[in-house]
Parts: C-alpha cells; structure tokens; sequence
C-alpha cells in the first residue's frame, strides 16, 4: 500500500487561469490563480533539464521542466512575431535571436543543427560563453519571482567526480549568485543526497540512490538520510547520444530524440535502437564498476546492519529495460555492499527536484 | 414443442362439408383450400411467441434479483476491507512506537559521547579557525587555477572548431571532385595538398594547446604547492602568536596581489573596491553583464512553460524526515 503522497491522475486540474493578480508572483500564472503553495522550492540543475518543484496545499507537486539548451536563428520582424505566437521562447542576445528550452531542442532536429548546451558532464560549461545569460533566464522562467522575499530554493550540485577532475565551486556559485539575483535564499544539495531524500523515506533513508543524468552518474549513500558518500561519474545519457551519433552518422540531438521516442533495450527493433542498446549496456558497466572500486577504496564505509535498496532516478533511467539491464550487469559483477532490490524511482525526472524541494520544506 | 390438441378433430367438428356441385350452384368458381399442416404451424407460432414474451419477463426479474444479492456481497466484502485497512493502520502505528523508542535510545548514546566529545573542543574550535583561514586559501587558489584551466577548456575548443571547419572544407572539395569528373585529378592533387594544410595546422594548433595546458598544470599546481608549504610552515611555526599572523597576513596579501596581476578584465570591471581575489565576484560579474546588456529584448514572460503533477507527492518523504530530525537533533 502506498502510504505515502497523493497520487494525481494525468487530467488533475491544473489549467488555472493564467492572470496575475496583485498577491501572487507572477511564477504562479499557469499554475491557476486559486492555486496556494507552500513556501519553498526545489530546483534540479542538470545538463539536460532543469526542473522546478513546488507544493500547494493539498500536496501536489507541480513540476516545470525545461531542456537546458539553445540555439539561434536568423533575426527578422517575421520569426519574432512567429515564435510568440507558437508560444516559444525566445531572447535577442548581440543581434542573434536564440530559442531556448524545449523548442531549441525541437527545432535542432528539424533543420538537422546540434543545439548548443550552457552545461557539458554536470557542470557550466566555462567554453560556452552565453552560458550565464542563457541559464538565467531559464531559470527565471521556472521559477518566477519569490513568493516572499528569501524564500528557500534548494538546487541540486553534482558530487565530486571519480573519473575526472574538475571541482564545482565555480558551477555551485554562478548557481547560487543568479538564485540571490531572482530573490531566492539559494542553498544547495547534492544531487544523490536530493535522491534519497525523495525516494527513500520508507527505508528511513537508509539505502543507495543513483541520479542516472544526461551528463553524469551521481550517487550517493546514506544511513538515516545522513550521506556516507556521495561522488560522481562522468557519462550519462548524453555520452550515449555522441557515440551513437557518431556510428550512425547523424546529429547527437537526433539520437537524443530517437533515444527519448520509447526503446526497450530488451527487444531493439532497428539499427539505430541496437546502437542505443549496445551503448546503454556498456554505460551501466562503465558506472557500476567504478561505483564499486570507489566503494572498496572508501574508508568508513557504513556497513548496513541489513541488506538496502538502489534507487535509479534521472532521465536516463527512463528507458525500456533499464532496471533489468542495470541488474544483469550487476549480478556480474561482486558489489561489496548487500543489496536487496534495484529498482527505478517514480517519478525518475521530477526525483532530484522532488529531493529538493523536500529539503527547502523541512526548513519551514 | 408437444402437440397436445387434435387439430384434425377440430376442423372436423366445427366445419361442414360441401359438395363441388352445391359451389358451384351458387355461383362459387374458385375456393381457396387451407391444408391442415398450414393450420397447425400457425397454431404452434402464436403459442412460441406467447411463451418467449412471458420468458423475457421471468428473465428480467431474475437479473433484478441476482443484481440486489451482488450489491448485498459488495458492501459486505466493501465493509470487511476497511476493517483490513484499520488493522494495518494500527500495526503501522505500532512499529513507529517501536521505532520511537529505538531513536530514544541511540539519542541518549549520542548525548554521552557529546559530553564525553566537549572536554576536547576547546582544541577543536582553535583547529576549525586556522582550517578555516586554510580553506579560504585554498578556495582562492582552486579558482585561479580553475579560470586557468576555462581559458585552456576554450582554446581546445577553438582548435577543435577550427579542425571541424578545416575539415568541413575538405568534405566540400571532395564534393566538388566527385562532380567534375574531367578534373578529377587536379581536384585530387588540390585535395591533397588542402590536407597537408590542414594538417599542418592541426598539428600547430595542438602544439600550442599543449603548450598552454602544460602552463596551465604548472601554474596551478605552482599556487598550490606554495600555498601548501607556507601553511605546513604556519602550522609547525606554532600557536599564532602576533608576529606570526601578521606574516601569515602579508603572504595572503601577496597573494592576492599576485591574482590580482594575473586576473584581467572580468575582475576589474566588477570589483571597484578591490575584490578580485573572490572568485564570487568574477560570476556576479559575468551576471551583472547580463543586466547591462542593452535591456535585453525577449517574451519570455510572454510564454508559459509546460507543467506536470508528480505522479508522486512529497509529504511522506518529508513529513519522516521532519519526525527523524526533531527525533535526532534535541
Ligand atoms: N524516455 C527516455 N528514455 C531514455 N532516455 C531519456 C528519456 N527521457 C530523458 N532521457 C535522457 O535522460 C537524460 C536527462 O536526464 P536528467 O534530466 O535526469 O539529467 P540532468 O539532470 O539534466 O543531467 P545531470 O544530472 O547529469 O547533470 C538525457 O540524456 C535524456 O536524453
Ligand atoms: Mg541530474
């Protein structure tokens, strides 16, 4: 029995009239006017997505997510007036028009262009150099306005990487200081800990939770929601994409879209699905081996009294076939920790945002 | 069906018998004859009918009847689950008592190895500040060698640009090559020595990003490895008497000068009253940029991002771990 949460139906009423009215901020519009959320926010920072979380009264979560991506087109009166009018968005940076979200992704694969990404393997990307401008802006359009000045806003960080090395210091700050900017109180979260938190209460927060991103792996242990051990891996679904672009020959936001359109990796029904297959299998590998060599080099590694729970989340772990993949590969190899299901979350693209909004409302 | 009435008997006794003579006497010409099959089949209709009408009645009742008893066994298994339900309820309620007490217990170890841990932390409050002055440090000097390692990030990424644009022009000529047959091997001869061009600058290109990476590395580990010995002198120097924190001072002020030196443009727009050494104002800055720039022109307020409902709420989630915090923390 499900103890926990309220499920909503896909048609849950949420069309809201889109007004803004005096006591709410302008965030809100499309979330119904009537609509009273509860003060705090989570926010997931990913390479791919970026999600917002917010609770109303009655316990729903709205979430808002967006590709974290862009890309620019030819400037003229025509394409402007177009894009408002198919509700896209869009900003005029050095004379350059540049459609960001969801539609930069849309619109890549239908003139065959790759889109350009603010983040590359977790972290900002210090070569993209529209990448603040761009990233503020989606954020602000995800989050709005507080609703009270310095309200909470959790956002997720990646843990340090095993793999390679690059410290996030610089990312959690270009985070934190555009959060400040809009208003919020940023603090931050880390994105395996965001995991646990959303998805492993019944175990008392006890267990291993595994953000399957589109830049990277990041894990994170934890005892009594207390994190043992969080760090990170640097391939994720968009590692995926390249390789797969690149024996295909075609564009890596091709293979994105034919990844997202519903693959199981257990039945692959063409060329390009056994591709994605071949590729998803040799990620796992690569992830779940160097999970467990960090694991047998930790020191102070809890030792669980019982066997625990892996949680996947995150958007790569959304495909057909994952978990049974995950733990064909896992049954291989020896894991030093007692494991007792592998399983995927519920919501695997809200998770990390749900973990975060869950940590600004432990606060109030 | 049974026959139970004697049809010929029946015509026979409610009929008379007529001559063909006497018809036609009377002017008869032609006479229809009914047979007695013809009869009887029309007899067994009419019955069939009658009986299937009064069947559907009987079969109508029937469903109202079946249809009361299943309404009846529905509230009885509806009432009995709810009871199921309460049991549940109450167990549950149960192991969190359980639990509770459990917590209680590790709570009351904690509160003795806390007093046990206050005697030594004297010591550490005195080891957490000079940690601290470390961190700082050591945060200043990651970022340096971070923008060190951005710069190297772009360059590669220019020469990998520069390669994929090279290359795409020697894709075109090919192209071209394949059209004009007749010319083949001139553009054959030109493609190939497009190629040792390109090449060439390949190489030159890879020459200076290694060249730049190497100063990069150096650089930073440079900072770093100064950064360490300085403190691992502070540190055995001993328990900061003034002099030593004056000195300690003025290395951080070099220090910082030195970054100040090497940091260009990005950190002298900003700052203003100094400030270069934290690596937060080289990002307020980059932000800043985005507010000064030519009121940016966008609809983005006009456009309305897609929303879901979580399939799944949070208050399990959170409503556990408030319980687990208040539990742990008092
Ligand atoms: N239905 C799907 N099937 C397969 N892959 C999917 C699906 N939906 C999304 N993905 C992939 O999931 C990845 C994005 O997941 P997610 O949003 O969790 O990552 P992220 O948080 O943006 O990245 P990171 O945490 O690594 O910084 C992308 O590679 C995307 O292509
Ligand atoms: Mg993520």
């Amino acid at each position: 029995m499900d103890t926990y949460g309220k499920v909503t139906g896909p048609d849950a009423p949420r069309e809201g009239v889109q007004v803004d009215t005096a006591d709410r901020p302008a965030t809100a519009a499309g979330q119904g006017a009537t609509t009273k959320f509860e003060l705090g926010r989570g926010l997931d920072v990913g390479t791919a997505n970026l999600a917002s979380a917010i609770q109303d009264a009655e316990g729903n979560v709205t979430i808002k997510l967006q590709r974290n991506a862009f890309i620019d087109i030819e400037m003229d009166d025509y394409t402007r007036n177009m894009l408002t009018r198919l509700n896209v968005q869009y900003v005029v940076l050095d004379n350059r028009m540049i459609v960001v979200g969801d539609a930069a992704f849309e619109l890549a694969n239908i003139f065959n262009r790759e889109t350009r990404r603010p983040m590359k393997a977790g972290v900002v990307s210090p070569g993209e150099k529209d990448a603040l401008p761009i990233e503020r802006m989606l954020l602000e359009n995800l989050l709005g306005k507080p609703q009270k000045e310095g309200e909470v806003c959790y956002f997720s960080v990646p843990a340090e990487p095993i793999d390679s090395d690059f410290n996030v210091i610089y990312h959690q700050g270009v985070f934190e200081g555009i959060l400040k900017k809009l208003g919020y109180h940023a603090k931050f979260l880390v994105e395996g800990h965001a995991v646990v938190f959303s998805e492993l209460a019944e175990d008392d927060f006890t267990g291993i939770g595994i953000s399957c991103g589109g830049g990277m792996f990041n894990v994170c242990v934890a005892y009594k929601s207390i994190p043992a051990l969080s760090f990170s891996t640097s391939r994720g679904g968009d590692w995926i994409d390249r390789n797969v672009a690149n024996v295909l020959g075609i564009k890596a936001s091709r293979a994105t879209a034919i990844k997202e359109r519903g693959v199981n990796l257990l039945s692959p029904r063409n060329r390009e699905e056994e591709a994605i297959e071949i590729y998803y299998r040799n990620l796992i590998q690569y992830a779940l081996e160097n999970i467990k060599s960090r694991f047998e080099s930790a020191d102070g590694m809890p030792s669980f009294p019982t066997a625990v729970d892996i949680v996947c989340a995150g958007g790569t772990s959304m495909i057909g076939g994952f978990v049974e993949v995950f733990q064909d590969v896992f049954e291989d190899i020896k894991f030093p920790i007692q494991v007792k299901n592998i399983r995927r979350a519920e919501d695997p693209l809200y998770s990390v945002a749900k973990g975060c909004l869950v940590a600004a409302l432990s606060e109030t | 069906m049974k026959e139970e009435i004697n049809i010929g008997q029946m015509i026979k006794s409610s009929t008379a018998d007529v001559s063909v003579a006497d018809l036609s006497r009377k002017g008869f010409t032609k006479v229809k004859v009914l047979n007695q099959d013809a009869i009887r089949r029309l007899i067994v209709e009419a019955v069939e009918r009658t009986l299937l009408a009064r069947s559907e009645e009987i079969s109508k009742r029937e469903r109202e009847k079946v249809i009361g008893e299943s309404k009846a066994t529905f509230e009885h298994l509806l009432r009995e689950k709810v009871g199921e339900e309460r049991e549940k309820v109450q167990r549950t309620q149960g192991e969190v008592e359980a639990h509770r007490q459990e917590i209680a217990a590790l709570k009351a170890e904690i509160e003795r190895l806390r007093v046990k841990a206050a005697s030594t932390e004297t010591d550490r409050v005195r080891l957490a500040a000079e940690n601290e002055s470390f961190r700082r440090l050591a945060e200043t000097t990651r970022s340096e060698t971070e923008r060190v390692r951005a710069e190297a990030a772009q360059r590669e990424r220019e020469a990998e640009e520069e390669s994929a644009r090279l290359k795409e022009d020697l894709e075109r000529e090919r192209g071209r090559g394949d059209r004009g047959e007749g010319d083949a091997a001139r553009y054959r001869r030109e493609l190939d020595e497009m190629r040792a061009r390109g090449e060439g600058e390949l190489a030159r290109l890879k020459r200076e990003l290694d060249e730049e990476r190497a100063k990069a590395a150096q650089q930073g580990s440079q900072t770093m490895a100064e950064l360490l010995r300085g403190l691992v002198a502070e540190m055995q120097a001993g328990r900061g008497t003034e002099a030593q924190l004056a000195e300690l001072g003025k290395s951080l002020e070099k220090l910082h000068e030195r970054l100040a030196r090497g940091i260009p443009a990005a950190g002298a727009a900003v700052s203003g009253g100094g400030g270069v050494d934290d690596p937060m104002a080289h990002i307020m800055a980059a932000l800043l940029k985005v507010d000064e720039g030519v009121a940016l022109e966008s609809n983005i307020t006009k456009v309305t991002v897609k929303e879901s409902t979580a399939k799944k709420g949070v208050s399990g989630s959170l409503e556990k771990l408030k319980a687990m915090q208040k539990r742990g923390g008092s």
